[in-house]
């Protein structure tokens, strides 16, 4: 007992918090706490908002919604069909132009190009990812729009409409703006994510693992695709998928090129639409409560396929 | 290579062909099969000297160890063997590294073959991201010199020499990276051993390993002795004086001293040399 005491004592005297002492640790695990918790309550709060504020149109049309494609603020019926399409769409050629160009450019820059070419074209391509969307938007629009409709447009109603099955994505009228054109726009957006994170993934890779694959021969291509490229695989698949979720949700630059017609056609040259672009151009045009209602609505199908569609990728990751 | 003739050329009798074939290379062996001479290396153009005015030989199916405190050039000299160095645009060497009579640093030389001829295994296992058959399998594709079954038996026989098909045999397509880090050392020298190289250049190849790994790669350095040419750099002198024929004294980029390595341990001729052996510094 006496003993007990003692160390009691020894413990307050030697060990305990100087008198006054703040503990401090307690605070920050409470202060750190507290910003996850946000993060979490401002997650859930936007969920419920976007469902309160689409439940109109939630009644009204149910999940048909999804798969209707009229879109008639007169009439008042509303479908999201088109803009999905319009969604998925653009995003799809937006990366599979940026992966392949991505990755290509990040091997040139951390692989092969000389060090006075590699450091001030990467300085560019992190700026490029800095650029505001709606400037690539103006640039779509004035300088890229008109080039594409007589540099490829034209040549393609020529050339590519007779070919079998991807003729007719070419048939259209060669207006400069559509689903193509905005795809496009996309990739230019995207590509500077993906080129950084791939770049960045193969600088990681110690230099004796390129030595070793060197060192029993191997030539530039061989190291690259069968040594490097395999090591970062993880990282070049998450880089598509922050450049694939990038270009889903994006709004400005899209809503500038892709022609605003809630229609599903066939040729990529076609005026289509995209959810994001739908609620920009219609939101402050929007009176009529139930066409507020189905914008809201859409707002809520943008936040599921992004969430369906980064969380499966995810899963993908996961798997290998 | 069977179970048995292993046995066999481990024992030192000539009773296969293949042992045979070793030992009329050993009698050879005092010939040099790679000579260093006069050779100065360039970190960069306008830096000074790493390596200065390096004289020396590397004897056929010899070990010839490189030591030398931290920062002296006895990896910088390795990796001038391979010319692996050619991979960063700045660095330079001058004079010659000659390989059976040819100088490596000759503009036509093709690199790639030299670099079969001259392998290396690294200071950290380098497995490649693949499985482990595909990484002893590796270079002997790009080769493209043997058909799929002659590389099974090829691969097979790497992997033996190097004392790792026990553990591998049945996992020959499962992730190298799943491997511990002997095994892995193991397997970057079979994946050496498979292309047949006349020199193997190794950098520290223990330093990251325990010491029953260490063992077990001094042994087969032993072993490999009898049919390749070996290049060691260590820091580890009783690894220098158990397994090397040769031991070079490297100090601020200069080869102090080079001989039989009994002599360098024993009776060397500098001060410099005596001290570092000594652990005076270093």
């Amino acid at each position: 007992m006496v003993k007990t005491a003692l160390h009691t004592v020894m413990h307050a005297t030697s060990l305990s918090l100087r008198p006054g002492a703040i503990n401090g640790d307690g605070i920050f695990a409470r202060l750190s706490f507290t910003s996850a918790v946000v993060i979490l309550l401002m997650l859930i709060g936007i969920i419920l908002s976007l469902i309160d504020g689409g439940w109109e149109a939630m009644v009204k049309f149910g999940p048909g919604f999804i798969v209707s494609d009229a879109w008639n603020p007169v009439g008042g019926e509303f479908g999201a069909a088109a803009a999905i399409y319009g969604t998925l769409v653009s995003s799809l050629i937006a990366i599979i132009i940026a992966i392949p160009v991505g990755l290509g450019t990040a091997i040139f820059l951390a692989e092969l190009a000389p060090e006075w070419l590699s450091r001030p074209v990467g300085v560019a391509i992190e700026l490029l990812a800095a650029v505001p969307s709606i400037i690539y938007g103006m640039w779509g629009l004035f300088v890229f729009a008109p080039w594409f409709s007589e540099g490829f447009q034209l040549w393609a109603l020529n050339h590519l409409v007779t070919l079998p099955l991807i003729g007719p994505w070419f048939d259209g009228p060669p207006i400069g703006i559509g689903l193509l054109t905005s795809g496009i726009i996309l990739s230019f957006m995207i590509l500077p994510i993906i080129t950084a994170l791939t770049r960045d993934a193969l600088k990681t890779i110690p230099s004796v693992v390129r030595e070793a694959a060197y060192g029993i021969g191997a030539t530039p291509y061989e190291v690259i695709t069968r040594v490097l490229l395999p090591t970062i695989k993880n990282a070049a698949v998450g880089a598509g998928i922050l450049g694939l979720g990038r270009a889903l949700g994006e709004t400005m630059a899209v809503a500038f090129v892709i022609g605003g017609a809630n229609r599903i056609e066939t040729s990529l040259f076609m005026p289509a639409s995209s959810i994001s672009s739908t609620i920009a151009q219609q939101f402050n045009e929007a009176t009529n409560p139930l066409h507020i209602s189905s914008l809201i609505y859409l707002g809520l199908v943008l936040f599921i396929l992004t969430f369906v569609v980064m969380g499966s990728a995810r899963l993908l990751l996961k798997k290998r | 290579m069977n179970e048995h003739a292993e046995t066999v050329l481990s024992a030192h009798t000539a009773t296969s062909p293949e042992v045979n074939a070793t030992v009329t290379e050993l009698s050879s062996a005092t010939m040099p099969r790679m000579e260093v001479k006069n050779l100065n290396f360039y970190y960069s153009k306008d830096a000074d000297p790493a390596l200065k005015n390096i004289n020396m030989p590397i004897y056929n199916n010899r070990v010839t160890a490189l030591i030398g405190p931290s920062g002296c050039g006895k990896s910088t000299l390795l990796r001038t063997l391979n010319r692996i160095y050619d991979l960063y645009g700045t660095q330079q060497a001058e004079g010659e590294v000659l390989l059976d009579g040819e100088n490596i640093f000759q503009k036509n030389v093709d690199l790639n073959l030299l670099r079969s001829k001259v392998g290396m295994v690294f200071q950290k296992p380098t497995p490649f991201p693949m499985s482990i058959y595909d990484n002893i399998t590796f270079g002997l594709k790009m080769q493209g010199k043997l058909s799929a079954p002659q590389m099974a038996v090829r691969a097979k026989k790497a992997l033996k020499r190097a004392h790792l098909w026990k553990e591998v045999k049945d996992k020959l397509n499962a992730d190298a990276s799943g491997l511990s880090g002997g095994q892995q050392q193991r397997l970057c020298i079979a994946r050496t051993i498979a292309l047949k190289p006349e020199v193997i250049l190794m950098d520290e190849p223990t330093s990251a390993l325990d010491p029953l790994a260490t063992a077990a790669i001094e042994e087969l350095i032993t072993e490999l002795r009898e049919k390749y040419t070996i290049v060691i750099v260590t820091h580890n002198m009783q690894q220098a004086m158990r397994i090397s024929d040769y031991t070079g004294f490297m100090y601020l980029g200069e080869l102090m001293e080079f001989g039989p390595t009994d002599k360098i341990f024993h009776n060397a001729s500098h001060q410099k040399t005596r001290d570092y052996i000594a652990g005076n510094f270093g």
